[in-house]
């Protein structure tokens, strides 16, 4: 495992078991079509060019990079909101790729979803009691007490008052919607929760207040969680393991210590050197990496290391030869052929 | 006390020298069908040339409301504003409409959140920056054409001869933010106004334009007020902060007051809710319980009280029942709260601090 | 840009021939027989058949739609020995009731369909659009609270009650006006405008309601985003700000639905044509359906559905002209 090899997945330490989730070589092109009668492709959106990773029970996998870079089609592609265009999903031992929608099913108890925005992701509708009990009513499952006890259970563990269950969204501020949200998702007992940037519209004391029950159900319920955010301190105080997308690739992944404190990648680099930090003195003093240009466009990335045309330290050889994600040292991995350590923080 | 913001005594002589901009005593009130929103509630601050202040706040605290109020934007509509903003020795909360309609975009301009939708979608960028210029300045349009196309490339935009007939569409979103502040400096404004400039802007393109905002700085000697909630950005660009909660400003002073010495829950609250990469990562975060007021219904008394874990130090109902008034520690550092000052440095220096 | 204009007008013409061979269709799904109904009293099978076999009705659909596609291009000859009736193409055929060539009839009825429609299309453009501009501008107002008011209750009346009311009190009761009848534009405009006036007012009042509302609610939409914000932050004019940013975002959509009501109307305004009396297309297609006149009903339908298409892409390409985001490909 510690011989760097192309193919390999990154995966977390041995000692944590088998993985809950192994996803190799995930890739995802929306093809660009022209023509009104015949249409006829002319190109491909590559925003999900060649995937792996794995995520154990219990762990939280953050992946961070910045919009465009291919984190949210990861995560829709897991759960199977979108078909993958080539690339393998395994989830508890079990190819679920490219199974049909009637296998879905049983998944979709396993694999939940949390969405960016509270406002938009629930029926206005919809009573809270109806969308909280909605899992139960589509899987057609009969709990022990009634759903209508069950529902409430979940809405009091994530910290709304039971006695709300007949309200409509829109009497809930935007951190309380967040909580119905994640009461719905954790309805059905799932092993992996996808969290799209949950926490991105909220204020920051509430903000706060909704890491911390994700932090606690995880503990309660041994839950998985795939963390999708820009935020790279709120990605930090919440995962296990990190990885660092761009243009659709993994360009650095590792436990979250080791990408913090001591990251190869130059664009991990010029991530963690724009986020600002709250400490004058600090800021004053930080170095700084400032990316020059625009995020090429990934109708046409560019050749060899797609990171190349805004990398502080791109040379010939990163024109030509793409890098490969390799293991730098045990758990690092890192896609760059230049790879440095870097103390930025 | 070397700061921009000097901090006005409330009830100020009306023949002290004023900075370059004045805010004093600011109400802006609206009528609603729900009952009277206090947007603004009582916010004096000020700023001189050539230096940041920053404004923090969650959603809901006024802090936007304040921005379009110096601008004039709430003329003509149905809030109420009393008070009173000195724009370079120029009282603006009485002047007619159209007299601050010739100030805006001329002495003081504003950058927004997002410049996707800030942007007309039917005109170029380069006619819409034309057009700001061609407002306040008597020239002909190849001139202003120039003129536009100089600021496009100030502000960093690559070949802005051909980037000038673009439309907004066709721009990244860093990029459209930059033609946003090229737009907004194109007549060479004293006073800049950026509402969450960076906000909708991923954090290598922040960095960008948080960058560029300061070069313009020193190149045009500009006052700015940046509106954020992130305590990071104006870490990095501010001299001095005013922390808005429920309408008012419950703490203001320098950076170096607000980030090393905070002297009030709401501020102590924000610090240590939000996890920090300069910080060994926490094993929890410390959240404010609750939710922020709405403006309708602001808590009696202290407006955080329902929120405040500290509440209990201070003898009987006051923190319910009276609104502290805005009291300085120490040169210019001031805060709204009714703890006492002993106990305020005592719970920074012994609780909150060692917890960041 | 060519390419997909050219594209649009091959998809205009497959549906002019979709859309007539359904009227065909439809036409036979009815079931009366056109022959019996047109040889009247004292009628025998032998009559019958030989008047279908005139009309051309005794062939298969297939074959008679085959001639008719071939007519419109290259002309048709009806009947045979000495009754000839030649028709050059493009060929619509004749009228089962009349025996007029039914391109005549058209042509005929056409240019009374035009001005009625064009002329309150400009009538109800500008009243519409500039009662829904004010009214946006000082919503809430007593201004705002009547126009509101008044459309509501104009979009609930039919338009023969308009019409009538007009004919009522104009015509009959004050004798402000003669009874209108059409003259044609080249004939004597002033004439034209006279008569025209009642069914323009007529036509234009339901629709200027409709409009004041949408143009209302569009410009209440655009005066909120953040654009008129930077607009007015620059400093220009309020007159600027409303006029120039305001307005021409607000009436984009109202592009797209004012050409496709325009194109409706092209193809016959039944209603206001029947109460002035006015032999334009919807009055045309009214009795030739009545009479089950085949030739004529084909040929009002597809022209109709002509205009409607043909609007459809003048509108699109219109809105590309407007909104630079769109893109035609």
């Amino acid at each position: 495992m510690t011989t760097p090899s192309s193919t390999a997945t990154p995966e977390a330490p041995k000692q944590t078991g088998d993985p809950l989730l192994r996803v190799e070589g995930l890739r995802k092109y929306f093809p660009i079509k022209r023509g009104i009668i015949f249409q006829k492709k002319v190109g491909d959106v590559k925003a999900v060019d060649g995937v792996s990773f794995t995520v154990s029970s219990g762990e939280t996998l953050g992946l961070v990079g910045e919009s465009g870079c291919g984190k949210s089609t990861t995560g829709r592609l897991l759960n199977r909101l979108l078909e993958p265009t080539d690339g393998k999903v395994f989830f508890d031992g079990k190819d679920v790729s490219h199974i049909s929608a009637s296998d879905m099913r049983p998944l979709r108890r396993d694999i939940q979803m949390i969405f960016q925005d509270p406002y938009s992701s629930l029926n206005p509708r919809h009573n809270i009691g109806t969308i909280v009990g909605a899992p139960f009513r589509i899987q057609n499952i009969k709990t022990e007490q009634g759903v209508k006890r069950s529902v409430q259970e979940l809405l009091e563990r994530v910290g709304l008052n039971p006695e709300h269950y007949n309200r409509y969204p829109h009497e809930f501020s935007g951190g309380q919607r967040q909580r119905i949200g994640i009461a719905r998702a954790l309805a059905l007992r799932p092993k992996m929760i996808i969290c799209d940037e949950p926490v991105s519209a909220l204020d920051v004391s509430i903000q706060a207040q909704v890491i911390n029950l994700l932090e606690d159900l995880q503990n309660e319920f041994n839950l998985a969680y795939i963390f999708i955010a820009h935020d790279l301190s709120v990605v930090r105080h919440i995962s296990d393991r990190v990885a660092v997308m761009y243009l659709g690739k993994i360009m650095e992944l590792t436990d979250r210590d080791r990408l913090y404190q001591e990251p190869v990648n130059p664009y991990t680099h010029s991530l963690l050197s724009a986020v600002p930090v709250p400490d004058p003195h600090k800021e004053g003093r930080r170095e700084r990496i400032i990316l020059t240009g625009d995020l090429p466009s990934p109708v046409n990335p560019p050749s060899g290391c797609v990171f190349r045309t805004r990398c502080y330290k791109a040379q010939q050889k990163c024109k030509e030869e793409m890098p490969q994600l390799l293991e730098v040292a045990p758990g690092h991995w890192s896609a760059c052929h230049f790879p440095e350590e870097k103390q930025l923080i | 006390m070397s700061t921009a913001a000097v901090a006005t005594p409330e009830p100020a002589p009306a023949t002290s020298p004023r900075a370059f901009l004045d805010v004093r005593d600011l109400h802006v009130h609206f009528p609603t069908e729900d009952g009277l929103v206090r947007a603004v509630d009582g916010l004096s601050f000020s700023v001189e040339r050539g230096k940041t202040l920053g404004i923090v706040g969650e959603s809901g605290s006024g802090k936007s409301v304040t921005s379009l109020s110096i601008l004039g934007l709430h003329k003509g509509t149905r809030a109420k504003i009393t008070g009173e903003i000195w724009l370079d020795g120029v009282e603006l909360v009485g002047m007619s409409n159209e007299d601050v309609r010739k100030l805006r975009g001329q002495q003081m301009a504003m950058v927004f959140q997002d410049p996707l939708s800030a942007l007309h979608p039917f005109y170029t960028v380069g006619d819409q920056i034309i057009e700001g210029y061609r407002v306040h300045n008597k020239v002909n349009k190849a001139t202003a054409r120039k003129r536009a196309i100089e600021m496009l490339e100030r502000v960093g935009i690559p070949t802005p001869n051909k980037r000038v007939d673009d439309y907004p569409h066709q721009f990244s979103g860093g990029m459209r933010q930059r033609a946003m502040i090229a737009l907004a400096l194109v007549c060479n404004p004293q006073l800049l106004i950026a509402d969450e400039p960076t906000t909708a802007l991923d954090v290598t393109v922040q960095a960008q334009i948080l960058d560029l905002m300061k070069d313009l700085q020193k190149e045009f000697n500009s006052a700015i007020i940046i509106i954020t909630h992130d305590l990071g950005v104006v870490a990095e660009v501010a001299d001095d902060l005013v922390v808005m909660y429920g309408g008012k400003c419950v703490e203001d002073g320098t950076v170096e007051d607000i980030f090393y010495s905070p002297r009030m829950p709401y501020t102590w609250g924000l610090l240590s809710s939000m996890p920090r990469l300069d910080r060994l990562r926490q094993e929890r975060l410390t959240p404010i319980p609750g939710t922020p007021p709405s403006l309708i219904n602001v808590p009696s008394g202290c407006a955080f009280h329902p929120r405040c874990s500290y509440k209990s130090l201070v003898p009987g109902e006051t923190c319910r029942t009276e609104v502290p008034q805005l009291a300085e520690i120490e040169g210019g550092h001031r805060t709204r709260c009714h703890l006492s000052k002993e106990d305020k440095e005592r719970i920074w220096t012994e609780e909150v601090k060692p917890k960041l | 840009m060519f390419r997909y204009i050219i594209r649009r007008l091959i998809g205009v013409l497959i549906l002019m021939v979709v859309i007539s061979f359904i009227t065909f269709l439809l036409f036979f799904a009815i079931p009366s027989n056109p022959a019996a109904l047109s040889c009247g009293k004292g009628c025998t099978p032998t009559v019958i058949k030989a008047t279908e076999h005139k009309m051309g009705i005794d062939e298969p659909i297939l074959v008679q739609y085959g001639k008719y596609m071939k007519g419109l291009v290259t002309g048709r000859t009806f009947g045979e020995g000495t009754a000839v009736n030649k028709c050059p193409a493009p060929c619509l055929g004749f009228s089962f009731k009349t025996d007029q060539p039914v391109l005549g009839m058209i042509t005929d009825a056409f240019p009374i369909t035009l001005s009625i429609s064009i002329g309150a299309f400009v009538l109800w453009i500008f009243f519409g659009i500039s009662t829904g501009v004010i009214s946006a501008l000082k919503k809430g107002t007593i201004i705002d609270r009547v126009t509101m008011f008044v459309t509501l209750a104009t979009v609930s009346l039919p338009s023969f009650f308009t019409g009538l009311m007009l004919l009522y009190f104009i015509v009959i009761k004050y004798g402000l006006m003669t009874f209108p009848s059409y003259v044609g534009f080249l004939d004597n405009p002033y004439d034209w405008a006279k008569n025209l006036l009642l069914p323009w007012i007529t036509l234009a009042f339901l629709f200027a309601a409709l409009y004041t509302r949408l143009t209302r609610a569009n410009m209440l939409e655009t005066m909120g985003e953040d654009y008129i914000r930077t607009a007015r932050a620059k400093g220009l004019s309020e007159r600027k700000v409303i006029f120039k940013h305001g307005l021409r975002a607000a009436l984009t959509p109202i592009v797209t639905i004012a050409g496709l009501d325009l194109g409706g109307l092209l193809g016959g305004a039944v209603i206001t044509e029947s109460v002035f009396n006015f032999n334009g297309l919807g009055r045309l297609v009214v009795r030739s359906s009545t009479d089950l006149d085949l030739p004529v009903l084909v040929g009002v339908t597809v022209l109709a559905a002509f205009f409607i298409v043909m609007l459809n892409f003048l509108v699109d390409l219109l809105y590309a002209a407007i909104d630079p985001r769109v893109r035609l490909v």
